[in-house]
């Protein structure tokens, strides 16, 4: 057991009655590259960084004409002890995943010529290709195709209601939507009916635009299969991921459907996680997009972060034993918002955003958001007097999880993230993420 | 412009004296020239203007011509609604609403579509409907907590879908205006929030990326926040019952008050605004108070639909979605001239599709991929599977709103359902497919039902013929193109009993039914039906 194993035991004991006992069997892991994983959670939308990971040592944010109605009280907020950057108090079960050193908290994570178009903010994130509007292959779909997962048939799944872009390209990976829903069912006819069609999928394309990827499909079907729909049960513990509209409420959640699909594709994607070959899980959390009355301590905002920080603690508590060692979740959304609030006391699309590295192997911390690196007064309205200018970008970050963590040569890397070999300059730069 | 503007007593709405692109010499409508005797032709214009041939528009199409059918489907209002019984069985247990107090169940307003998209003999209104419900896309969960009513809900999406419906193929700015005035448009994307001093950029950023221009196409940050004044005031309230039409009738709140589009001038941005500044086409908009200013939104929409970027995007959108996702750029060019002439009738664009050589070029016959409910209704309409209840279109429902991902009515992004191929593949909506398809064999009275039996006899298909039985299905849903070792497949499936040993098909045997419905669901999953 090393210092932080320990640390986010106490951490978690610390927090008390909430605490159940975890479970202690023995379960199996499947090898990635190490055995390595990586959880990915998009927030869909474009979250509010700035009521995410607060500069409270700003100025800026306080002024009567930022956020009069959306600006946090400071004695709310979950310090992070650096003289600058604290938790939105909804996110209190992240942060104690944060005092056991197991979150990386970085501000102003962006790229190049911001857009602020939900689709093509989300398509350049997912592809690791900003300001490429036609250049739709999602970054782990080139990772597969680099070999860098041979032999898996389940390499990387998008565990999601649409496939994620992030998962799209010309390596066809599982997309599972709900897992106990992914089999052919079970009687003998249908069996029959299903080996038959399965069978012309895996016959040669004869012709059409869309043979190919229809082809790919239908075999990326059969192999995800075989190996999805026999996945060993998973039980989480009583709260981890609600299953309930009550369960919501009672953990201090909305009790809101989105919510509750969110669990459920969370809950799948540990068992895929753990049990399963897969190395790259996605999930995403719709509802970010908060245009009007996003509120402060309550509201749909908050309540976003708040299933986040349950999500990422369940995770914790869920992994502890067996996966937690090797698993890095990287938090991401298509941009920040508005500095200022807008008139309908919501904000308004933005460039800047926050990113989250959780997990065993992160170095815990805070990035860019304190008195030395934002200096007061002047970085709040940064960018086009409305925005927080980037300081690092999001594939410094996606770059240093990948060679990092899972292991990316290089070479590898330089196609994974387009060109990252020749991108140079400070928002580039490493960020010591992983320990 | 009156005729295109709601009855707001003003005595001009839009078309007034801003300096928008000019207005077209008059012009005559087109005709499709079509052809006939062509089998595989008939079945792609089948599978690009309606929700999947049937038996008889196969037979149709190819006996009097793809251009005769089309030229009908152009006119909606010619064809009678009662041609087909099954439609008016659903018809009649789906009433339409008058008002917001007789709204729809949920039920009833996403079954409304699907009986639509099965049995409406207005195939290409109906297929038009779908893209506008996706291009000027509403969530009825955004929607919802603003009334805090269920009924209110389904009947902003009732009444936003019917107007969409009969504008189908109308005028571009005629449909722009239905959804700039859509309760369920002004709720979803917040211009109700909108007010003078401090807007909110929500609606007029998606208005330029979604509706009008397209992404980064013609337009800046600035040309957003002038945009978005434009529309300050543009909200909801409950009116009179009489006022529902006047977006300058007072609020009121009494209990049969209705929610309506209002426009409230107090919250108005009365100053000059200037709109894309420093291009071929700018937009000055005169400072004007009072109920004057709803002006401002009306002659902005003027503006939107005569723009050429707007032209080009809508176009390349309608190319998409009835030609090939490899969108041929001289027919978008095509389309935007024919746009220009016609001051944006959506039905005259739809004959320069339907008469290019692209759109008849068998290269893009199976280059598209259907959309879930493309696939679903292509399978049931093929096969003749009857829908008869609510109970049933709820189960249609279900599968849509399950694995296949297609929620009507309640797809979260302003975007809209997706059209391209890419998204309509992905292993779990292949799956999926297959799982809907094996009801035809294995449902249960809640699922499609299918007289099997019924069919062959009608079509004097021999109930022994392997071969005649599988090239008939293969005619229904592929028009034919079927790979031989997909049929041989079918033809050996047919010819085995349960226990996989060699026994002839017997009409009076007890496993007949069930190998031949099996058969046919084999047939709709192949790889073939996942191309359109």
């Amino acid at each position: 057991m090393n210092r932080r194993q320990l640390l986010g035991w106490a951490g978690a004991a610390a927090f008390g009655a909430a605490v159940a006992p975890r479970p202690l069997f023995a379960r199996a892991r499947a090898a990635g590259p190490n055995g390595r994983k990586l959880l990915t959670i998009f927030l869909r939308g474009g979250n509010d960084a700035i009521n995410t990971l607060v500069p409270l040592h700003d100025a800026d944010y306080f002024a009567a004409t930022t956020r009069p109605n959306l600006a946090l009280n400071p004695s709310d907020c979950l310090d992070l002890g650096n003289g600058g950057a604290a938790f939105h108090p909804a996110l209190a079960k992240l942060k104690t995943v944060y005092d056991a050193g197991f979150v990386a908290a970085i501000q102003r994570v962006g790229y190049p010529d911001p857009t602020l178009s939900h689709f093509s903010g989300q398509q350049f994130v997912e592809t690791a290709k900003p300001g490429d509007e036609d250049f739709r292959e999602g970054w782990t779909a080139r990772w597969v195709t680099r070999g860098a997962s041979s032999g898996s048939a389940v390499p990387a799944v998008s565990v999601s209601p649409q496939l994620m872009m992030q998962f799209s390209g010309s390596a066809v990976l599982p997309h599972v939507p709900d897992l106990a829903k992914y089999s052919t069912g079970v009687d003998a006819a249908s069996a029959k009916l299903f080996g038959n069609a399965f069978a012309r999928f895996a016959a040669p394309p004869s012709g059409g635009p869309y043979e190919p990827l229809v082809h790919a499909t239908g075999d990326a079907l059969s192999a995800s299969l075989a190996e999805l729909a026999t996945l060993p049960p998973y039980t989480p513990l009583a709260g981890s991921f609600p299953t309930t509209l009550a369960e919501l409420s009672a953990n201090g959640m909305p009790a809101a459907d989105w919510a509750l699909s969110f669990f459920h594709e969370l809950a799948d994607a540990v068992r895929i996680l753990r049990y399963s070959s897969a190395t790259v899980v996605g999930v995403e959390i719709p509802g970010f997009d908060t245009h009007a009355a996003q509120g402060t301590l309550v509201g749909p905002h908050a309540e976003r972060l708040a299933v986040l920080s349950h999500a990422l603690r369940s995770i914790w508590y869920e992994t502890e034993f067996d996966l937690w060692p090797d698993l890095v979740c990287l938090v991401q959304s298509e941009f920040g918002r508005t500095s200022a609030e807008n008139g309908s006391q919501g904000t308004d699309h933005g460039e800047a955003g926050a990113t989250f590295v959780v997990g065993g192997p992160v170095q815990g911390g805070v990035h860019h958001c304190d008195p030395t690196s934002w200096p007061s007064g002047a970085t709040l309205f940064s960018s086009a007097e409305r925005y927080v200018e980037r300081s690092t970008d999001v594939r410094a970050i996606l770059a240093e999880i990948l060679g990092r963590h899972l292991l990316v040569a290089p070479a590898d890397l330089d196609v994974v993230i387009p060109g990252w070999g020749g991108l140079t300059g400070p928002t580039f730069g490493a960020l010591g993420l992983i320990s | 412009m009156s005729a295109a503007c709601v009855a707001t007593g003003l005595a001009a709405c839009g078309g007034g004296g801003a300096a928008v692109v000019a207005a077209p010499e008059p012009w005559q409508p087109a005709a499709v020239i079509g052809e006939s005797g062509n089998l595989a032709l008939a079945g792609h214009v089948l599978r690009r203007a309606s929700f999947g041939a049937t038996p008889q528009l196969l037979d149709e199409l190819v006996t009097s011509g793809t251009g005769t059918w089309l030229n009908r489907q152009l006119d909606p209002q010619s064809i009678p609604l009662d041609e087909d019984p099954r439609w008016l069985a659903l018809a009649a247990q789906i009433p339409a609403p008058a008002t917001e107090f007789d709204a729809p169940t949920q039920g009833q307003l996403v079954g409304w579509r699907l009986a639509q998209a099965l049995y409406s003999p207005r195939q290409l209104q109906e297929q038009l409907l779908d893209f506008w419900e996706s291009h000027f896309n509403t969530f009825w969960f955004r929607v919802q907590p603003f009334t805090e009513s269920n009924t209110t809900t389904n009947w902003f999406e009732w009444r936003e879908s019917e107007l969409f419906r009969a504008h189908a193929l109308g005028s571009f700015r005629q449909l722009l205006q239905d959804s700039a005035t859509s309760p369920a448009m002004l709720i979803m994307l917040d211009n109700v929030m909108n007010v003078a001093g401090k807007p909110n950029e929500n609606y007029a950023r998606e208005l330029l990326e979604l509706h009008t221009l397209g992404v980064d196409h013609g337009y800046t940050q600035g040309d957003v926040v002038e945009l978005a004044r434009c529309f300050t005031g543009w909200t909801v309230c409950q009116v009179a019952p009489n006022a529902v039409d006047d977006p300058l009738a007072p609020c009121g709140g009494a209990p049969n008050d209705r929610w309506a589009f209002h426009f409230d001038a107090s919250l108005h941005d009365g100053g000059a605004k200037r709109l894309f500044a420093g291009t071929k086409h700018p937009l000055d908009l005169p400072a004007r108070g009072g109920d004057e200013g709803l002006q401002d939104g009306f002659e902005v929409l003027d503006h939107l639909a005569r723009l050429p970027w707007t032209a080009e995007f809508v176009s390349t959108k309608l190319v998409a979605r009835f030609v090939s996702d490899d969108v041929p750029a001289d027919l978008v060019a095509d389309c935007v001239k024919r746009w220009k002439q016609t001051d944006g009738s959506i039905r005259e664009v739809l004959v320069v599709i339907f008469n290019s050589p692209h759109f008849t070029d068998g290269s893009r016959f199976w280059a598209k991929v259907p959309t879930p409910l493309e696939s679903l209704a292509t399978t049931i309409r093929g096969l003749e599977g009857d829908v008869s209840n609510l109970g049933q279109l709820t189960r249609l429902q279900e599968w849509l709103d399950g694995a296949l991902n297609q929620q009507l009515f309640r797809w979260e992004t302003p975007d809209g359902y997706p059209e391209s191929g890419e998204k309509q593949l992905g292993t779990a909506k292949v799956l999926e497919r297959i799982r809907f398809n094996a009801t035809l064999a294995l449902g249960d009275a809640n699922d499609v039902q299918w007289d099997v039996g019924a069919l062959l006899a009608a079509h004097s298909i021999q109930p022994d013929d392997p071969a005649a039985i599988v090239d008939f299905f293969a005619r229904l849903l592929f028009q034919g193109a079927i790979d031989v070792d997909a049929r041989d497949a079918a033809i050996q499936f047919l010819s085995t009993d349960q226990a996989g040993a060699g026994a002839p098909l017997d009409p009076n045997a007890v496993d007949w039914d069930a190998r031949v419905r099996l058969a046919a669901a084999f047939v709709a999953s192949l790889p073939e039906a996942l191309q359109q």
